[in-house]
């Protein structure tokens, strides 16, 4: 029996963030899960910083993940990712994709865009584990750079920290995606696997 | 989160549902007959989940004009006896508030359920007001769910209270509860059978009669009396108590799911908690219960010290000595939301213990670092957002005639446009409320400013507030120009349609009303439509309107482009040729279009996300960029 999963979703809005917690927090639901999902909606199509909190198991009440302890943190943009470091803990497995999404201010010159070598070293300092790659790059082999979130996904599942198993998340993966994009996420969720798997 | 399936889902079938979902559900399962709302976050997926299954359902549910007409059209239906739901966000309760001071009176004969969403954090609310002293105002009953299966549940139980007293009931939320989603069980859907029909009872609904309204009143306060014994046994009141304890909380809304979780976590023992969901009139009888046993009491309540004030005064009403913890010896915060940090460490207070391991010192050191490089990411406005071509071309105007920035006082208001106060635009003075703009800007003029007075306005706020203070501006001649910035949707609470849409919330198309003949209706002398992609027509009829003498209204209609982007209406994206552009970041520092990334020495645009609107080719000073030929 689960006791307590955390899994936190930062993203920028419009990346697919919410799909992703969707997805997990039914799919833990069909597998008799208990889950709050804790999210704060309203702005996530338009470019902010969207956090996703998706928690499970028979201790779980709140909607938001104590700090420092998250299990799972899908970190779908460098920034983005570190943003959430309040959260993780010496239990985390921070996975990051590497592809920046600059925030206006920094194409300003206002503001400037850290150095991912950087955001990685932070990370890793506060998260147990940091897995970090190009997940863009993989979608867009994929057929589709609006599918990172699947590719996320894949890596996720591929190392196998979830609590819900491979088949009733991708099955729910596919049951959420807009109709005709199924073949273009499955391609994406399946080198998601094979991007942790060949590592 | 759900399709129609699954929100008509069978009685007993567990389902991830938002708590906002799980409102709808509710009142599905209650059998309302009408639901209406002016949308606003955290409270708009009600109805907008309502919307989906109204026909299947067979009843009537729409987006109302501003939340005063969404009440009122929920007051006329359960004043026939059938049951309605109107649902706002926390601000949207001061513009129903006059019609729900009076309802007080009338009553209802079907249930009525007013579902208010405040927000503490805030998120995405322009105040953190504390809607539970409203009761108080209001003298209506009022009840709080801590999360969405109490949510769904307190909905449907909240129409039978209010057929039993006869009065509305306010069901308040907060975000958390709104947006969090969780497993929820489903109820039975009740089958309500009911002609509807009003009967003529003058003294009921006929505010005219000083003589009724006094007895009116005192009917009100007998209806509450008997809504003392409901509350008290109210089955979302938990207490969970044997009696051996010293200490206790009392607590209500989600701080309640933080501090089960904690004491869960912790194995804190010898606590009594009690839980309130009866927020008006508050389970008193209960709350003593609590009282008589403990020495110490921590009261757990995002916002205002409501429960703690009542505690007090029950504390002295028995006369025991018992330290009180809360708001005011700030053990809690007043402002913004709680969290299981703040629950935990006054719980320790309470316990005088700690409770498990505290951070190390490096880790703080590590997220000060990171605080200290990490660029912020406010929402900026979308690419192809017709809005910042409009700013762009009002700023264009304000320098064409001559005058500094300064010089044009630019009133704003609520809506996606607002998002134009973050740089580079950084057009817009004020954002107040709903509607505020035209009424600012018109009393910037007659106190006999200099300035130039602007007022930019959205379409549906507009509708929902702008056209009474345009009467007036009119009415008194105010030499103001009004922009109406009309992309044919309410854009920032998730695209509803207004009546300028051609749409309802149910998705028939109707004859949109336009605003340029609500202009000239009024009496508008000035009034033009523009396209604000086209920057230079934009920018000569604001330098007309600005110059014109007396009350000038320019409409500048186009598609939001996200709408656009679904409806597949936008071209292919523009590019940046490398070879002409000279680096000057022109198109950037003017626009903040998030499309346009400086790449270090030139503009590169973002194909997955240029929507090809076309406006930085005009802002080029070297014709650097330009749009891709369609195939
Ligand atoms: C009294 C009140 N009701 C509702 C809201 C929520 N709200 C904020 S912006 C907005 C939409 C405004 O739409 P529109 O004027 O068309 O501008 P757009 O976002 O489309 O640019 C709404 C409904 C609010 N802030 N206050
Ligand atoms: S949602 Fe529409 S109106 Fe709002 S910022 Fe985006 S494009 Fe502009
Ligand atoms: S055309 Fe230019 S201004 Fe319009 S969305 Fe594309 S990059 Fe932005």
């Amino acid at each position: 029996m689960v006791k307590e999963f955390n899994l936190l979703i930062s993203a920028v809005g419009g990346q697919g963030g919410l799909t992703l917690s969707r997805v997990i927090a039914s799919a833990a639901v069909k597998i008799g899960l208990k889950v709050r999902v804790g999210e704060t909606l309203g702005m996530s199509q338009r470019g902010g910083a969207v956090i996703s909190f998706v928690r499970m198991g028979e201790d779980v009440y709140s909607p938001l993940i104590p700090e420092g302890e998250t299990d799972v943190l899908i970190g779908m943009e460098p920034i983005e990712a570190l943003r959430a470091a309040k959260y993780v803990g010496p239990k985390t497995v921070a996975i990051v994709n590497t592809r920046p999404i600059k925030p206006v201010p920094v194409n300003l010159g206002l503001e400037e865009y850290p150095p991912i070598e950087k955001v990685i070293e932070l990370l890793s300092k506060l998260s147990g584990k940091v897995i970090n790659f190009d997940a863009y790059e993989i979608a867009k082999h994929a057929g589709s750079t609006r599918v990172v979130n699947s590719v996320m996904l894949g890596a996720i599942v591929a190392l196998k920290v979830l609590p819900i198993p491979r088949e009733t998340i991708l099955e729910t993966l596919l049951e959420n995606v807009p109709k005709g994009t199924e073949k273009i996420n499955e391609a994406a969720f399946k080198l998601g696997e094979d991007k942790i798997k060949e590592d | 989160m759900s399709n129609n399936s699954s929100i008509l889902g069978e009685a007993g079938k567990k389902t991830l549902m938002m708590g906002n979902e799980a409102i709808a559900r509710g009142a599905i399962e209650a059998g309302i007959k009408v639901a209406t709302a002016y949308p606003g976050t955290p409270s708009t997926e009600i109805v907008e989940t309502l919307a989906e299954v109204a026909k299947n359902l067979g009843i009537h549910v729409e987006w109302a004009v501003n939340e005063k007409v969404a009440l009122e059209i929920a007051l006329g239906a359960a004043f026939s006896g059938v049951r309605a739901l109107v649902a706002m966000k926390a601000p949207g309760l001061n513009v129903a508030m006059d019609a729900l001071m009076s309802a007080t009176y009338s009553g209802v004969n079907g249930g009525l359920v007013i579902v208010v969403a405040d927000d503490p954090g805030p998120h995405t609310t322009q105040t953190e007001q504390d809607n539970r002293f409203m009761s108080k105002i209001t003298l209506l009953p009022m009840l709080e769910p801590s999360d969405p299966q109490e949510a769904k549940d307190i909905v449907k139980e909240a129409f039978k209270i209010s057929e039993k007293l006869q009065l509305p009931v306010i069901v308040r939320t907060t975000t958390r509860v709104n947006h969090t989603s969780a497993d929820v069980i489903l109820g039975e859907i009740e089958v309500v059978k009911k002609e509807p029909w009003f009967y003529k009872e003058p003294m009921r609904y006929i505010r005219a009669s000083m003589a009724w309204n006094l007895t009116r009143h005192k009917w009100l306060n007998q209806q509450m009396e008997k809504a003392k014994e409901i509350m008290e046994n109210l089955p979302f009141n938990k207490l969970e108590m044997k009696g051996d304890e010293k200490v206790g909380v009392i607590v209500s809304g989600v701080p309640y799911n933080y501090l089960k979780e904690v004491i869960k976590k912790y194995v804190v023992k010898k606590v009594a908690v009690l839980k309130i969901s009866a927020i008006n009139p508050l389970p008193e009888k209960l709350i003593k219960k609590l009282l008589s046993k403990v020495d110490k009491v921590l009261v757990l309540e995002e916002l205002e010290p409501y429960l703690e004030f009542h505690v007090k005064s029950l504390i002295s009403e028995i006369g025991r000595n018992i330290e009180v913890l809360g708001k005011f010896n700030g053990i809690t915060p007043r402002e913004g939301e709680f969290s299981p940090e703040v629950v935990r460490s006054a719980l320790e207070k309470l316990l005088n213990i700690k409770l498990g391991k505290r951070f190390r010192d490096m880790r703080e050191k590590v997220l000060e670092e990171i605080k200290s490089i990490l660029p912020r990411r406010a929402p900026p406005m979308c690419p192809g957002c017709p809005h910042r071509a409009t700013y762009i071309a009002l700023k264009k105007a304000i320098k064409r005639l001559g005058l500094k920035l300064e010089e044009v006082s630019v009133f704003g208001d609520i809506g996606c446009y607002a998002l134009s106060l973050q740089p580079p635009l950084e057009a817009i003075w004020t954002e107040h409320c709903m509607g505020a703009s035209i009424g600012m800007a018109a009393g910037l003029y007659f106190a006999g400013s200099r300035q130039k007075a602007v007022a930019t306005i959205g379409d549906s706020t507009f509708f929902h507030m702008g056209i009474q203070p345009l009467i007036d501006a009119v009415q008194h001649n105010a030499n103001i120009t009004v922009i109406v910035l009309d992309n044919g949707t309410i854009a920032m609470t998730g695209h509803q349609p207004h009546p300028g849409s051609g749409e309802i919330a149910t998705g028939e198309k109707v004859k949109p009303i336009l605003i340029e003949d609500i202009a000239k209706a009024i009496g508008v002398k000035f009034v033009k439509v523009v396209d604000p992609y086209d920057l230079k027509e934009t920018t000569d009829v604001l330098v007309e309107a600005l110059k014109f003498e007396g009350v000038s209204v320019v409409v500048a209609r186009r598609l939001c482009a996200i709408l656009a982007v679904r409806r597949k209406l936008t071209g292919p994206p523009c590019y940046v040729d490398p070879d002409t552009c000279t680096g000057c970041r022109t198109c950037i520092l003017q626009l903040g279009c998030p499309s346009l990334v400086w790449e270090g020495e030139k503009t590169v645009i973002d194909t997955d996300t240029c929507t090809g609107c076309g406006v930085c080719i005009q802002v080029c000073p070297y014709n650097a960029i330009k749009m891709e030929k369609e195939e």
